[in-house]
């Protein structure tokens, strides 16, 4: 008995020990981290960042519980008054029962529409799966459930829509050279389809992230052929994306206009953003807006490339687009250079990283802000669609993609833009 | 006893009463301890290889850089992911190639990237070159840096923002620079430090040097610096993108 007070007094005295290390961890981090000190002297509501330390930690100590401990947290980098600071539960961590399979597409994307999961988007050679099919289970696993959970918790993530897309192309990937079972409901009747995973792309990575297959596809499309299409899953693999991207710009020079399809593609290398609105740009100085870190403000500028295309140029983005999606997006929007058609971006374009604290909770904080060309913060906020569309059940069914299609009427009735910059 | 500690504060003051060199004998030393001008006046090219590393990014790629008498130079690093980010003059147009695409350079970008070509690279530049480049040097005084004493000198271009260069006041080396480079990206701000040197052929030149710009620190490590090697014409020659851009801007 003896020994089992004593445990649990230990564990009680360790717990504790924990909320008070987590409660320093955020608040030195975001001390030490945040991309613009000055304002953390002077908060919205009053007082500073460093005020705060010793009131919010005497209620850290006195937290009766883990659950309190996150209500305080949150309470207090609210204070900020910025988004991209988040204190998430340990309840995030039961999403990651859901299948994770690997970096691979299987050749399909699939979107949460009218409340389930529809395929959205098939790569060229894909023939066994058709849009607007019902995924209801991937291996084995049932998918309801784990949109159930993603749901119930979209409230208190941020992003919801961003972390549902990654979640759901987690539950769908696998790794090269794998098979992996796909149970579908097509016109109510449970389909089986089994996929090889593609060999790897050779796509490069940066940094730590690696391992992926950057998904990308040109296309001429509209009933003449005329319109370039552009998607692409991710920006990443520099070295080949970018010279793929300037063929398709070149095998375009007569095109009536130009779609680039960022539905989905949660950033990666910032500067592909520049470098990709560089072909649609025709003067110098322009710039699609500023990172601000502490100690850099980095301009996002444009250098305008030879045999640019000048046409009508869409770009397709939805709750999924993030980060250097964003810059492109809103830059361009900003510029007036572009039509931005979907829906609302998920508002991550800040750098941002995830932090794991000493009670298990994870901590969201950013270390940069960016601002577009019109002097707008993206970050919380995101890029709203000069077109609010989005996918219909029915429509998928039928086939037809109508982001892609409302951009394609738009560019056949608009040969030219105004203040083109 | 009393007499020694006399002795030992006479001494004190009469070093706090030493004299600060000038910033002209400060730059000269450091010619001097590198090798000293006749060394430095055979150098006609230089070819520095090695590799550059994004500190904590996993991030590592090669780096070559030539230099030519006549304001001649080709950098390129081949980034993992990213690719290769060239950067070169022929003498008289000065250019990049990076992820953005290609790129003259004019204005204060030019006249710091021609001041910078050489023979001692951008590090302790002014030291051969001030006449050309700076328009004012001067000593800011004396400071501390990782424990060792050393001169802090204000370097004036003659286009451009004031740099700030730290010299080893025991072994006259230039120890570090903060200065602000223009770029299409803005004015960025970089404290390049050197942290090892390596002596070749007489000369001693930085080996190694960590460039810090924000929470990104960019290591560079040269396993092989050769001095006055035949270097092929056509790596100073302008690459097609370029010279389409020369092309273009004369219609």
């Amino acid at each position: 008995m003896n020994r089992f007070v004593a445990g649990l007094v230990l564990s009680v005295l360790s717990l504790g020990a924990q909320q008070v290390e987590s409660f320093e961890a955020v608040w030195q981090t975001i001390a030490d981290k945040h991309w613009n000190p000055k304002q953390l002297e002077s908060l919205p509501g009053g007082g500073s960042w460093a005020d705060l330390k010793d009131s919010y930690r005497k209620r850290v100590q006195a937290a009766q519980g883990q659950s309190e401990v996150r209500t305080i947290l949150r309470e207090m980098i609210g204070k900020i008054g910025k988004s991209h600071y988040a204190i998430a539960g340990l309840e995030l961590k039961g999403v990651k029962a859901m299948r994770q399979g690997g970096g691979t597409s299987p050749g399909f994307r699939v979107g949460l529409v009218e409340g389930k999961v529809l395929v959205t988007g098939l790569n060229p050679k894909m023939e066994m799966v058709k849009l607007g099919w019902e995924l209801v289970g991937v291996e084995g696993m049932p998918v309801n459930p784990a949109i159930a959970e993603i749901q119930k918790q979209a409230g208190q993530t941020l992003q919801a829509a961003l972390r549902t897309h990654q979640m759901l192309q987690s539950y769908i990937g696998g790794s090269s050279g794998e098979t992996v079972d796909y149970e579908f409901l097509v016109g109510g009747v449970k389909k089986m389809v089994s996929l090889k995973m593609p060999a790897g792309d050779g796509s490069s990575g940066f940094g730590f992230v690696q391992g992926m297959s950057v998904g990308r596809e040109f296309a001429l499309l509209g009933p003449a052929g005329d319109i370039g299409y552009f998607r692409l899953d991710m920006f990443l693999d520099v070295v080949r994306v970018l010279p793929q991207f300037q063929q398709a710009i070149e095998a375009c020079k007569k095109c009536r206009g130009f779609v680039i399809d960022l539905r989905g593609n949660p950033g990666g290398v910032a500067v592909m953003a520049n470098a990709m609105a560089g072909w649609f740009i025709k003067e110098n100085g322009v710039k699609l807006g500023t990172m601000y870190q502490r100690g850099v403000d980095l301009k996002f500028a444009v250098i305008p490339r030879l045999g640019g295309f000048e046409g009508p140029l869409a770009i397709l983005v939805d709750g999924a687009s993030a980060s250097t999606s964003e810059i492109l997006a809103g830059g361009m929007q900003d510029l007036k250079r572009a039509r931005i058609f979907g829906s609302r971006t998920a508002g991550a374009a800040l750098p941002s990283v995830i932090e794991s604290l000493p009670n298990g909770d994870l901590f969201q904080f950013a270390v940069a802000n960016y601002v577009s060309e019109s002097g707008q913060e993206l970050e919380g906020i995101g890029v709203k669609p000069d077109s609010a569309v989005a996918h219909t059940a029915a429509a998928l069914r039928a086939g037809k993609d109508l982001v892609v299609g409302a951009a394609l009427d738009w560019i056949y009735a608009n040969p030219s833009l105004p203040g083109r910059p | 006893m009393r007499i020694l500690l006399f002795l030992a504060v006479l001494s004190i003051g009469y070093a706090q009463k030493a004299p600060t060199p000038t910033a002209e004998q400060i730059l000269d030393r450091y010619v001097e301890v590198t090798g000293g001008k006749a060394a430095y006046d055979k150098v006609k090219s230089v070819t520095m290889l090695g590799t550059m590393e994004i500190k904590g990014q996993n991030i590592r790629g090669e780096l070559k850089m030539f230099r030519q008498d006549g304001g001649k130079y080709y950098t390129v690093v081949d980034l993992p992911g990213i690719g290769k980010q060239e950067d070169g003059s022929n003498g008289t147009v000065v250019w990049d190639k990076t992820v953005l695409g290609p790129r003259i350079k004019t204005g204060v970008e030019k006249f710091l990237a021609s001041c910078a070509a050489g023979a001692m690279s951008e590090y302790g530049r002014g030291a051969l070159e001030k006449d050309s480049c700076y328009a004012k040097t001067e000593v800011l005084g004396e400071e501390t840096l990782n424990g060792k004493p050393v001169y802090k000198l204000r370097m004036t271009p003659k286009e451009g923002k004031p740099e700030e260069q730290y010299y080893d006041k025991a072994t006259g080396l230039l120890a570090r620079t903060k200065m602000i480079i223009p770029s299409p990206m803005g004015e960025v701000p970089i404290v390049a430090v050197v942290e090892e040197y390596k002596t070749v052929d007489g000369i001693t030149t930085p080996s190694k040097l960590t460039n810090e710009m924000g929470a990104v620190a960019m290591t560079m490590t040269f396993t092989s610096i050769r001095f006055n090697e035949n270097v092929p014409a056509a790596m100073f020659a302008l690459p097609p993108e370029i010279q389409a851009l020369v092309d273009a801007a004369k219609k």
